[in-house]
């Protein structure tokens, strides 16, 4: 699984995540410790739902910086409520959980939904074997894709 | 540049005055982003060539501008304050933007100090006629000496937060306000160079990300310390006095450089440097954009007659 990167600078961190999500919490919540930072964790455990997650998210002051690990349907939600909020890209940073993805196919823009733990994945418009990058944008909120013969 | 003409003047203020202007045949201009503004150029003998903040769209397809006259104007205000009358002619640009609202905020905080209020009332405009969440703290010196005061009040009854500092019991707008704002909050700050810096540094510091804080002036950085400089171009070379301007020295020698506001802030009259030591003085250009030999000749220069200044037009 992926690691949080520390972004210094910012007044204080919100750090968001279920159980799939606790390593790379970990990991971080010792960085934010060792740093001296001012921080709260959540744990959105089941019975969470996102009602609850929205509010919190949308209730943090200026200068927090959003850090979430969780399941990747449930996290999709969340980079909505967040961009509904206001945070900007570079107050956010996010970690999905799970084998759930949402592809960008670079070659039709297509997006389809997998749960291909393993590359190649193909493209459910064009058809196209796909290799996922680690880029995943915002707009799209979806990892881009690239016919794996490109490579 | 589009041929206009003046079409109403209006006191605001015993030291402001509403200008509207028209198409000079009389067309409807075109429309533009709040926060816009336009550079005009008027004046029979000299010309004198101004950015003025938009105030206004009217319905006759015109453009407002408020000129506040300054003690230590250079010549622009005075001309426009004793000089401009209904039915003198002049040259607008199209609006440009230095500043316009965020699409992405959810909440839009506006601070103006005195004639920094202008491109505000828009972008105020424009969230209301939206639902969009806004404030406007407005200060200025007196209730007598702020513009727009009736029409704010009228309009924004809610959401105006009047400091007026001459006034006995006068309430002061401080920084501190800028802590209490949750995340997606934009901070626009139009004033005095001094308020601007102030507030900007303020927001920076109650956690506003720096692409929330919007600030615009057009007031052009002090002079202080300017020194005469040689420059080289592919044409020759040439010798600027401590006293001349980059810009309107280049502009004088024939190249053709667009411009707009003047003052350092929106790029427009970029030009490349290939050698010699820049003094920048603009608010514009990034640090790393300054290193790669980019420079504003509105407000920056060369640094001495030693080193000449080579540039690329």
């Amino acid at each position: 699984m992926n690691s949080f990167h520390f972004a210094a600078g910012h007044l204080r961190y919100l750090l968001i995540f279920d159980s799939k999500g606790a390593e790379p919490a970990a990991s971080l919540r010792n960085s934010l410790i060792n740093e001296g930072a001012e921080f709260k964790e959540l744990y959105a455990g089941s019975g969470r739902d996102l009602k609850w997650i929205s509010e919190e998210i949308s209730s943090q002051k200026n200068g927090t910086c959003l850090y979430a690990a969780l399941e990747t349907g449930l996290l999709e939600k969340l980079e909505t409520a967040a961009v509904c909020a206001g945070y900007l890209p570079e107050e956010i940073q996010f970690i999905p959980s799970g084998s759930r993805r949402r592809i960008f196919c670079a070659h039709c823009h297509h997006i389809s939904i997998t749960d291909c733990e393993n590359p190649p994945v193909q493209c459910s418009s064009c058809g196209r074997y796909l290799k996922v990058s680690g880029s995943r944008s915002g707009y799209w909120q979806a990892y881009l894709a690239v016919d794996r013969e490109a490579f | 540049m589009i041929s206009a003409v003046i079409k109403e003047v209006i006191c605001e203020t015993a030291t402001v005055k509403r200008f509207r202007i028209g198409d000079i045949k009389g067309r409807p201009l075109v429309k533009f982003t709040p926060g816009a503004h336009l550079v005009t150029e008027i004046g029979s003998s000299k010309k004198w060539v101004r950015p003025y903040s938009i105030v206004r769209y009217t319905r006759d397809g015109s453009y407002e501008i408020a000129v506040l006259k300054t003690e230590r104007s250079r010549g622009g205000s005075r001309y426009w304050h004793e000089k401009v009358r209904k039915g003198d002619g002049l040259k607008i640009s199209l609006p440009r933007n230095g500043m316009k609202p965020s699409f992405s905020a959810r909440h839009h905080v506006f601070l103006a100090a005195g004639i920094g209020i202008t491109p505000i009332i828009g972008m105020a405009r424009w969230c209301k006629e939206r639902g969009i969440g806004f404030e406007l703290h407005y200060t200025a010196r007196t209730k007598a000496q702020c513009a727009f005061y009736s029409h704010l009040k009228t309009n924004f009854p809610g959401q105006c937060h009047f400091y007026f500092t001459r006034e006995t019991a006068a309430e002061r707008l401080t920084p501190e306000l800028l802590y209490q704002y949750r995340t997606g909050t934009a901070v626009y700050i139009c004033g005095p160079p001094a308020f601007n810096h102030q507030y900007k540094a303020a927001a920076l510091a109650a956690g506003f990300p720096d692409r929330a804080v919007y600030t615009e002036m057009f007031v052009p950085p002090s002079s202080e310390g300017r020194k005469p400089f040689v420059f080289s171009t592919s044409h020759g070379s040439y010798r600027a006095g401590a006293e001349e301007n980059f810009l309107d020295l280049l502009l004088e020698k024939g190249f053709q450089i667009p411009y707009s506001c003047r003052s350092g802030q929106c790029g427009t009259c970029e030009i490349s440097v290939k050698g010699g030591e820049v003094d920048h003085r603009d608010q514009f250009l990034t640090a790393e954009e300054k290193m790669e030999g980019r420079m504003l000749p509105c407000v920056s220069r060369g640094k001495s007659i030693t080193f000449p200044l080579i540039i690329e037009l």
